[in-house]
């Protein structure tokens, strides 16, 4: 252990200060030895407290061996385990002797040694989180297992229900690993995405793996769909006779507007087989599609909700170690080419220097500088706000032009033409406007940008559904409708997709010639999961209207995940910088939620408030939800059930609702407000922790060289440099938050200065002290310490050690801290 | 898989299972794996004990800066040779399955070039250099990067990071478990 810190050498204990009343006379007696060295004046929470953050010091976990205590369970083992894995590299103690050392400790805990699976699953959960190698935890599991069974024979058989109640457990672990192991079998595109990993890091692979998610989503809305409403319709009738032309397939009109394909096109009829087996086409339609919607609804919000919960919430913002979390955590472990490995160095090299670059700029930054980025950034906030609303109205403009008329002319593709070129450009131009805003790093800029992009999504798709809700008195509107959506869908693949891949590859040939100031194409992560998100909001609009097209959204995404990994693994280089993959794809996810709660509030209100038209499954009702109340409930206006909705749906109780959902997040915030004050005041304990553990192994290691020796020393005087500055030979330390403590820590090293002699000191010590109690009480516990670390292998002796050494060096001043706290 | 199967008995691969966070396929991919690096040898005595330069061929560990750490630190021998089961056990540990926590123990490890159970100013100064071959950040930019670190991460301010400071920064940071991972 270190040593280093002999800040303590000869500096003298000041008097004037903290919990220690100044003395005057150099007759002592024993009370105030007691008071001084704070035996007396800590309660006795405060020292459990103390004892239990102090189980975390390194010191502590290597005293950890020899620890006993009976509460804590997981704490405790994992001290003990790590002591162990540390304490191997000093002897190299053959791996059966340190199993063996393990498993005699582990057997000691009655909670894992039951012959219950409880307690195997707990064993085995222990020795698996254990950081030993694999060699030693089976040794341990073998010899646990045969102690386990000797055990057994001693205990009572156990009861009927008990084994029951085990064979339950047990067979539903079992099931769990089942599970598990065939999903790791069918791992989808499992091959590619590693590739695609080692190739071009996490970053690149993230937007693939929501690829993925998105598609195992849509999979089973698509089976759903087909089985459920498809399949029954088309035994029905599937398509009418209208000529099919490859033109069709571009367009969705024509053939398919009379086809399976959209809404118009579903009978209000039900399919009977026999007598008694009836299946209502309306109902299903409606149930199968409620069903899709809310699976996937709770699928995306708690995969929303896990990944803020893990990103956000429990790295409190993740942003707080920037320079720790660029350094521990800047290489990419799944990097397997020399290419990204070499990329990867120079972009950690890069980055580490912008910061530094950075961390000199911020401190010279004035306030007109300030003022001048800021009007910037409104001005070019505003720009965009006035592109976007003029887009919109463009849109709405070209809209009531062309689309009204289903002239089936190349004007059809005019709408989806410029929405997906709009769609293209705008990112680009952006991220370029972006670059001149002066934001304080590249991923608030990158932020920006991306919401910027989403917003104009919202735009672009929101225009696009009021048109056509105000247009829907037509008859129908819906089939009209959703084959605009499918053109969409259709030519977004065509310009986003292949388009770019062509232009890609274009550029990569003429980079690979010889032109190398066009510079390699690179994977754009943001824009690309972006365009996955508008591409999935679409979907979502346009599936209410057409069950199949979950299959062509499918066709598309197996389409898409080919030909962007093909160009990605043979165009692109990897990207330049590190992507900060876990928070963004939380961003993302959001967003793609803000889309479906967008759609189903839409859709909500077509179901509710747009009349049927003479078309589609629900025709023979005024609206849809009617379809769900009288045609399946078969509720009348007057039943009990209706009364208990309409007095629901009042306002005041909705305001009601709302107001007591307001006050339980005033709540919680209030709450999580009070958790991060106690984080501070908890770090600030943290920060005496470490000056007791400074004092402690100056301590131990005097005693171990017999040099201990007590005194009282207020006889001496501070110095003054101490007094003023007391943290100044520090590494580190941010500066605010050494105000905070700086007067913590000043208690904490008086007493370490107070509490131990040094040789130098000694002979004009003995001189002053005259009391011969005082003496004797010293010499006492001189010897008493001497004979506790003289045989530190019991455990009572080892804390006892520790506690008797803290409690000397946390005077009143820390105690009177705690008592704060 | 067939002939994987062959080479373990039910109750070792059961062992695997239970004190790794692989399912018995997975045991078995990573065997395959194991093989790969060493068809002779591992084909003769499938525990054989490999040099680290032969495991160090495999393609994550071959760009890794911290190849060789990695070797040792998992090697139950020290010296960097690795067994099969060390070699299931590192994968263990790099899989997505596995908690914060355990990575966090063995990323400690990793960086703790001198073994002192700390994170000294030479283990981050190693680190750093490292991750930046074959450029190297000048002198002054390093110290002002380690004492950047240093009063971010250095809580109780004695020059090094401990295990648990250590630990702290890994539980803020959301990419680590992300970095921090090989896939089988």
């Amino acid at each position: 252990m270190t040593n280093e810190p002999g800040t303590s050498k000869d500096d003298h204990p000041p008097n004037d200060v903290g919990g220690i009343p100044p003395n005057t006379s150099s007759e002592l007696d024993v009370s105030n030895v007691e008071k001084h060295w704070g035996l007396t004046m800590r309660r006795p929470s405060v020292q459990r407290k103390h004892a239990q953050h102090a189980r975390y010091m390194p010191s502590r976990t290597l005293v950890g061996l020899n620890e006993e205590t009976k509460h804590e369970r997981h704490g405790r083992t994992n001290a003990l385990l790590y002591a162990t894995m540390r304490a191997h590299r000093e002897p190299v103690s053959p791996t059966e002797d340190r199993a063996m050392n393990i498993a005699s400790r582990m057997e000691l805990d009655d909670e894992l040694m039951h012959d219950d699976p409880i307690s195997e699953l707990l064993r085995i959960e222990k020795l698996r989180d254990m950081p030993q190698c694999l060699t030693v935890k089976r040794t341990i599991k073998a010899r646990l297992t045969t102690s386990v069974s000797e055990n057994k024979k001693k205990r009572k058989p156990i009861s009927f229900w008990k084994r029951l109640k085990y064979k339950i457990s047990m067979s539903f672990t079992k099931i769990g690993m089942a599970m598990r192991e065939v999903a790791s079998t069918m791992e989808l595109w499992y091959h590619s995405i590693k590739a695609i990993e080692g190739h071009f890091g996490s970053g690149v692979a993230t937007y693939f793996k929501f690829l993925r998610w998105l598609f195992i989503s849509n999979t089973i809305c698509c089976v759903l769909s087909l089985g459920f409403i498809v399949l029954p319709q088309s035994l029905l009738e599937a398509y009418s006779d209208t000529a099919f032309s490859g033109w069709d397939l571009l367009t969705g009109t024509g053939f398919f507007t009379d086809s399976i394909m959209y809404y118009g096109f579903y009978s209000n009829g039900t399919v009977s087989k026999g007598s008694y087996l009836t299946y209502s086409i309306p109902s299903a339609y409606f149930m199968t599609l409620l069903c899709c919607y809310i699976f996937t609804f709770l699928l995306l919000s708690i995969k929303v909700a896990r990944s803020y919960r893990k990103n956000f919430i429990e790295t409190a913002g993740g942003l707080t170690n920037l320079y720790a979390s660029k350094i521990f955590c800047g290489w990419d472990f799944g990097i397997a080419s020399y290419k990204a490995a070499n990329l990867r160095s120079a972009t950690i090299y890069g980055e580490l220097k912008e910061l530094l670059g950075e961390a000199q700029k911020q401190s010279h930054k004035g306030c007109v500088i300030k003022t001048y980025v800021l009007l910037i950034q409104v001005a070019v906030t505003v720009l965009v706000i006035t592109i976007m609303s003029s887009t919109g109205v463009l849109l709405w403009k070209l809209l009531t032009q062309y689309t009204v008329d289903y002239s089936q002319t190349v004007f059809t593709l005019l709408v989806p033409l410029s929405i997906t070129t709009v769609m293209n450009l705008y990112p680009a131009f952006f991220s370029w406007l972006a670059q001149y805003e002066g934001y304080a790093s590249k991923r608030t800029t990158l932020y920006v940008t991306m919401i910027r992009t989403y917003i104009m999504e919202v735009v672009i798709v929101g225009v696009l559904l009021a048109f056509w809700l105000s247009h829907s008195t037509e008859n129908c509107w819906q089939t009209a409708f959703t084959q605009e959506i499918y053109r969409l869908i259709i030519i977004d693949f065509i310009i986003s997709i292949v388009l770019i891949f062509m232009a890609q590859m274009i550029r990569s040939k003429i980079y690979i010639l010889g032109w190398k100031k066009i510079g390699a194409p690179r994977f754009d992560i943001a824009r690309n999961t972006l365009n996955l998100t508008y591409n999935q909001t679409l979907f979502w609009i346009a599936f209410y209207f057409s069950p199949p097209m979950s299959f062509v959204i499918l066709a598309k995404l197996i389409l898409i995940f080919y030909i962007k990994k093909y160009g990605v693994l043979n165009h692109c280089e990897p990207p330049s910088r590190s992507w900060r993959a876990a928070q963004t794809q939380t961003l993302f996810l959001a967003l793609a939620f803000l889309s479906m709660v967008g759609v189903l509030t839409v859709l909500g209100y077509i179901v509710t408030n747009i009349k049927s038209q003479d078309c589609g499954p629900f025709q023979d009702y005024e609206y849809t939800w009617q379809m769900v109340v009288l045609g399946v409930l078969q509720l009348r206006n007057d039943s009990q059930f209706w009364v208990v909705v309409t007095g629901l749906a009042k306002p005041g109780i909705g305001a009601a609702i709302l107001i007591a959902m307001c006050v339980a997040v005033y709540y919680l915030r209030a709450k999580a407000c009070a958790r991060k004050e106690m984080v501070e005041i908890l770090r600030g304990m943290l920060v005496l922790e470490a000056q007791d553990k400074e004092f402690l192994l100056n301590g131990i290691s005097r005693v171990t060289e017999e040099q201990w020796l007590y005194h009282l020393n207020p006889l001496l005087t501070p110095r003054p440099s101490l007094l003023t500055n007391p943290q100044q030979e520090h590494v580190g330390g941010t500066p605010a938050r050494h105000r905070r403590y700086s007067k913590l820590n000043y208690h904490a090293r008086k007493s370490s200065i107070s509490s131990i002699n040094y040789q130098e000191s000694n002979n004009a010590l003995h001189k002053s002290l005259s009391s011969d109690a005082f003496r004797e009480s010293i010499g006492n516990r001189n010897d008493q310490y001497l004979e506790l670390t003289q045989r530190p292998s019991t455990v009572s002796d080892a804390s006892s050690i520790h506690d008797s050494i803290k409690s000397r060096d946390a005077n009143e001043g820390i105690a009177r801290q705690y008592d704060f706290f | 898989m067939g002939i994987g199967k062959s080479q373990f008995s039910e109750e070792e691969l059961q062992d695997y299972q239970d004190l790794t966070y692989f399912t018995k396929k997975e045991v078995m991919f990573a065997h395959q794996k194991f093989k790969a690096l060493a068809p002779e040898k591992v084909g003769h005595n499938r525990n054989a004990k490999l040099p680290m330069a032969k495991i160090l061929q495999y393609p994550e560990l071959r760009v890794n800066p911290f190849g060789d750490r990695i070797c040792k630190v998992f090697s139950s021998s020290q010296d960097g040779d690795c067994t099969f089961e060390d070699f299931l056990d590192m994968m263990s540990v790099f899989s997505d399955a596995a908690p914060k926590a355990v990575k966090a123990e063995h990323a400690f490890r990793i960086f703790d070039f001198d073994g002192d159970d700390m994170l000294g100013v030479g283990d981050l100064r190693q680190v750093v250099d490292r991750l930046t071959t074959p450029q190297r950040l000048n002198e002054a930019d390093m110290q002002q990067l380690l004492q950047c670190l240093l009063e971010e991460a250095d809580l109780d301010d004695d020059g090094a990071l401990s295990f648990a400071e250590f630990e702290h920064i890994i539980e803020k940071s959301s990419d680590f478990s992300k970095s921090f991972r090989i896939r089988l």
